[in-house]
């Protein structure tokens, strides 16, 4: 079976999205990593620290996958811009997540500001895959900004709670035509599969891997949960019902 | 300001070398650090072999300068430089 999953035209080889943050240490980064057979993954630009003795991640990342540069630290769309410009000078290729924050508490998306980034972004030829708050209404904004898929929240980011969205992404999922990579919240592999069951195209993960005991062995169950979910959900799973049905024959038998 | 520790400093030829030549005197903002420099010194003299090239961006007073014009733009006194690569992130 052939399961194709595009995201602007370029078919992209795994449904399982995997960040690169938090990891204890570039080479359990790495592991996870290819434990997770991720075609995508995600880092984040900084200023480098002078007086750091911070490691670059470029050089624990397996080739040929595509990194995508988020614009984490961004209070505004001017900021995402600015972020996304300089991750595309310095050769870090056209994928950008948007991640545009206001809030410090709850670190939840904004989505006017991530509208607007979108739709700059999209015209500048980015491939453009913005974080935000599950909002029909801004769903069909960021379309029409050129969004190339939709990346609603589960749960606030590295709390771990899941899909505390369902009902929102399964708008989504039924109302647009982009592919819907439930972002943020994922904390078992549990609730990735659900998210594949509900239509989402992917998952994108990171804390939950990256603070795992054994960060390479949760990486590999959570590729097996969103491969499952996926196929639950070709499959068309069967109604829900309010009461009792049997699943053998309860006549025939003793006459 | 102390670069010697600066990691992206490890293991090059200009580790821990300062930016002047014969003394400072200018002052420049190198990520938000005061950094003494001597004048006339390129943006291409100070990454120098101090940082990784190819895994990093550059902006000069807040515009991206490409690699290209790296030789060609002299640092002034007062300039804000920003150094940047990718780090972890979810």
């Amino acid at each position: 079976m052939h399961d194709q999953f595009n995201i602007a035209g370029l078919e992209i080889k795994s449904r399982f999205l995997l960040g690169t943050g938090k990891f204890p240490s570039n080479e359990v980064m790495r592991a996870a990593i290819e434990a997770s057979r991720a075609h995508i993954v995600t880092a984040a630009l900084r200023r480098i620290d002078l007086d750091s003795e911070e490691e670059n991640i470029l050089d624990h990342i397996p080739e040929g996958l595509i990194m995508m540069t988020n614009t984490s630290g961004a209070r505004d769309a001017g900021e995402a811009v600015r972020i996304a410009r300089l991750s595309r000078a310095m050769g870090a290729g056209n994928w950008i997540k948007i991640e545009v924050i206001t809030d410090n508490k709850h670190l939840l998306p904004d989505n006017a500001e991530t509208i607007k980034a979108s739709a700059i972004l999209a015209a500048e030829g980015f491939i453009v895959m913005p974080y935000f708050n599950p909002d029909l209404a801004d769903a069909r904004r960021l379309r029409d900004a050129g969004a190339a898929s939709l990346m609603p929240l589960g749960a606030p980011i590295g709390t771990n709670k899941g899909l505390c969205t369902k009902e929102l992404i399964k708008i989504l999922v039924a109302e647009l035509d982009l592919p819907v990579i439930v972002d943020a919240g994922i904390g078992r592999p549990s609730q990735a599969a659900e998210a594949m069951e509900l239509g989402a195209a992917a998952v994108l993960v990171n804390t939950a891997v990256a603070t795992a005991q054994d960060p390479a062995g949760m990486a590999a169950a959570f590729a097996l949960a969103v491969e499952a979910g996926r196929r639950a959900y070709l499959a068309g799973p069967g109604a829900v019902s309010e009461t009792a049905r049997a699943s053998s024959p309860l006549t025939g038998f003793l006459g | 300001m102390d670069l010697s520790r600066c990691a992206a400093l490890r293991g090059g030829a200009g580790y821990g070398r300062p930016y002047e030549a014969n003394g400072g005197n200018m002052v420049i903002k190198v990520n938000g650090k005061d950094v003494s420099a001597s004048a006339g010194l390129t943006v291409d003299g100070l990454i120098d072999n101090r940082f990784e090239r190819g895994k990093i961006v550059v902006a000069l007073n807040r515009a991206v300068l490409p690699d290209t014009l790296w030789p060609g733009t002299a640092l002034n006194e007062g300039d804000a430089l920003e150094i940047f690569t990718l780090f972890g992130g979810g």
